[in-house]
Parts: C-alpha cells; sequence; structure tokens
C-alpha cells in the first residue's frame, strides 16, 4: 500500500504541487497508452526522460563540491514541495528523502496497478540519472522508493572524483 | 517566428515558478513525444493521450457545470491568468474565449529545437487536453491562433452546442 500524503501547506508550494500533480497527470497517460498500444517505454521513455536530466544541468551549479551541489539540489522549493530531508552529509556521500512525491501523488489517483507504478517511478527518475550524467564527479543511486510502498524515496548522491 | 515572452509578472516569484514548473511539463512532454515518435508511436496515440488526460481533468480538476460562465470563472484561475499572460477577450452564456499570450510548453520547447513542423505538431497534440475536458462538458474548443504557428498569441473559443 503506498502512503504518500503531503504535509506542507505553503499556498505557493500547494500550487506547485499541483502543478507537479499535472506533469505526472500527462507523463502517466502518455506511458499508459504507449504500452496499451504496444510500445516498449523501457525503450523509449527512459531516453526521453534521461535525455530531460540532462538538459537540467544548467539550472545546478557547475562544482565538484558535494555539499554546494547538495544546498542547489535542496533548495527551499524542491525541499517544500517533495518534503526533504538531509539525512547525513559527508565528504563522499550525502542520503536525501523525499517525503512526498507529487507525481506519485496523481498517479496513485490513476491506477492501482503496483508493477506499473513502479516501472513508472523508475523510468521518471531517469531524470536524476540524467543530471547526474553531466557531473563525472558525482554519482547517483536511488535506494527505496514511496512508489514501491516505503515511508520515503531515499537519493544517495555519492562522490566520486 | 516563434514570439513568446510575457509581458507581465516577469518579477513576481509565484508566477515565475508556476511558469517553470509548466516549462518543465512542456520538456517531459517534448522529450517523450520525439523518442515515442522515433520508436514508432504517431501523432494520433500521443494526442489520444493527451486527450485522456483532459477528460480527467474535465472530470476532476474543473467545476463541473453547464453554465459557461460559471465555468470560465473557475477555469481562469488569478494564477492561471498570470502564469499564462492570459485574457477573456468574449464571454458570453454560450461562449469563453481564452486569450493566452504566453505558453511556458512552447519556452521548453525551444530549449530543444527550432523544427517548426514539429512544434505546430506538439501544440497540436498539446490542445488535446483542453479539447479532452471539452469533450467531458458535451462543448466544442476552437484553436483560431497560436503561439508555436507564430500567431504571437493562442485564442481558445469554447463554445456550447
Amino acid at each position: 500500500m503506498i502512503k504518500n500524503l503531503p504535509s506542507v501547506d505553503d499556498e505557493l508550494i500547494v500550487k506547485l504541487r499541483k502543478a507537479n500533480e499535472n506533469r505526472g497527470l500527462w507523463y502517466y497517460y502518455l506511458l499508459k497508452t504507449a504500452k496499451d498500444k504496444g510500445y516498449n517505454i523501457e525503450e523509449f521513455a527512459r531516453k526521453a526522460i534521461r535525455k530531460v536530466g540532462q538538459a537540467r544541468k544548467g539550472q545546478y551549479p557547475d562544482t565538484d563540491d558535494l555539499k554546494v551541489f547538495v544546498e542547489a539540489f535542496m533548495d527551499d522549493i524542491n525541499k517544500n514541495l517533495f518534503e526533504m530531508e538531509l539525512i547525513y552529509i559527508n565528504d563522499k556521500e550525502a542520503k536525501i528523502e523525499f517525503h512526498y512525491c507529487p507525481m506519485t501523488g496523481m498517479w496513485t489517483k490513476l491506477t492501482e496497478d503496483q508493477k506499473f507504478l513502479e516501472q513508472i517511478c523508475d523510468i521518471a527518475m531517469d531524470v536524476d540519472r540524467g543530471l547526474f550524467d553531466e557531473y563525472d564527479c558525482f554519482d547517483f543511486v536511488l535506494g527505496k522508493t514511496i512508489c514501491e510502498g516505503n515511508d520515503t524515496c531515499e537519493l544517495y548522491i555519492k562522490k566520486v572524483k | 517566428m516563434i514570439k513568446n515572452k510575457p509581458r507581465k509578472e516577469t518579477n513576481d516569484v509565484e508566477t515565475l515558478q508556476l511558469r517553470a514548473a509548466s516549462i518543465n511539463r512542456g520538456k517531459w512532454v517534448f522529450q517523450i513525444a520525439k523518442e515515442g515518435l522515433k520508436a514508432g508511436m504517431k501523432w494520433d496515440d500521443i494526442r489520444e493521450a493527451i486527450h485522456k488526460a483532459g477528460a480527467y481533468k474535465g472530470y476532476n480538476d474543473f467545476l463541473r457545470t453547464s453554465d459557461i460562465k460559471k465555468f470560465a470563472k473557475a477555469f481562469a484561475t488569478e494564477s492561471l491568468i498570470k502564469t499564462n499572460d492570459a485574457e477573456i477577450p468574449v464571454l458570453t452564456d454560450d461562449e469563453f474565449v481564452w486569450e493566452v499570450n504566453y505558453c511556458p510548453l512552447v519556452e521548453g520547447w525551444l530549449e530543444f529545437t527550432e523544427d517548426q513542423d514539429f512544434l505546430e505538431n506538439l501544440c497540436e497534440a498539446c490542445m488535446e487536453v483542453d479539447r479532452g475536458a471539452m469533450d467531458t462538458y458535451g462543448w466544442t474548443l476552437e484553436l483560431k491562433e497560436t503561439i508555436a504557428r507564430g500567431d504571437g498569441k493562442c485564442t481558445i473559443c469554447m463554445r456550447r452546442k
């Protein structure tokens, strides 16, 4: 059973949450329709979302300092939108947990197909994998996710160079 | 040549954040459509998917009413007017004209391409979201001008049959 309840009620965040749920709505139907028609979403949608992620590099600092990067990744808006919590950070690794996912918030209104939910969640996370493709010095690892039924999504950012 | 610059609210934090969220949605849709087409999807498949998203919005997000004036007032929130630099030049018992002077989706797309045919096809497909919503009311939608075609604004006429 997926637990995914927001707790931040700031007016701007509520509006942005709705905007992100709307992205989740479009994304869901694009992938669901494609899959139902027999197209291989693993192949084309992963490529698509990865490209979106790679294009996000310009929005983040050109740095090899993990702390500087994490500060930008967890700016005030993202922090409140995804209810992010910095579990730890040291010179080699940071662990961030998301307590709410607005895309999942929409998907769970549309389906209870657990397998499909996990698939589209993992494909959507290619947006972060794509961003980290652009950094030689950082690796990104996705741990447990809300979509799998966990309380939070775990993101690990590792310094590799 | 596409003209797509907001005339107002260029320093308003909330509007800029909401525009950024829609630009992001535009990028996701752009890459999914682009890679989907390469994988064999047809524009009609993409239109069908977005139409379904629109039907969801019609039934779940928008005011359920047979009064197009009431619908227009609920649809055109202050945030949406500011985000799209929009106006309502006509509002009668039978017709609601929504004029958009800035499209954040188009802004997102222009970061990836200048291919005019692709932009126009993608714009057409994305307008299925409003057609899908209109179908749930039994109303029609006519797209008279579009930013993606270089008209400088989108004029969307929603009418009771």
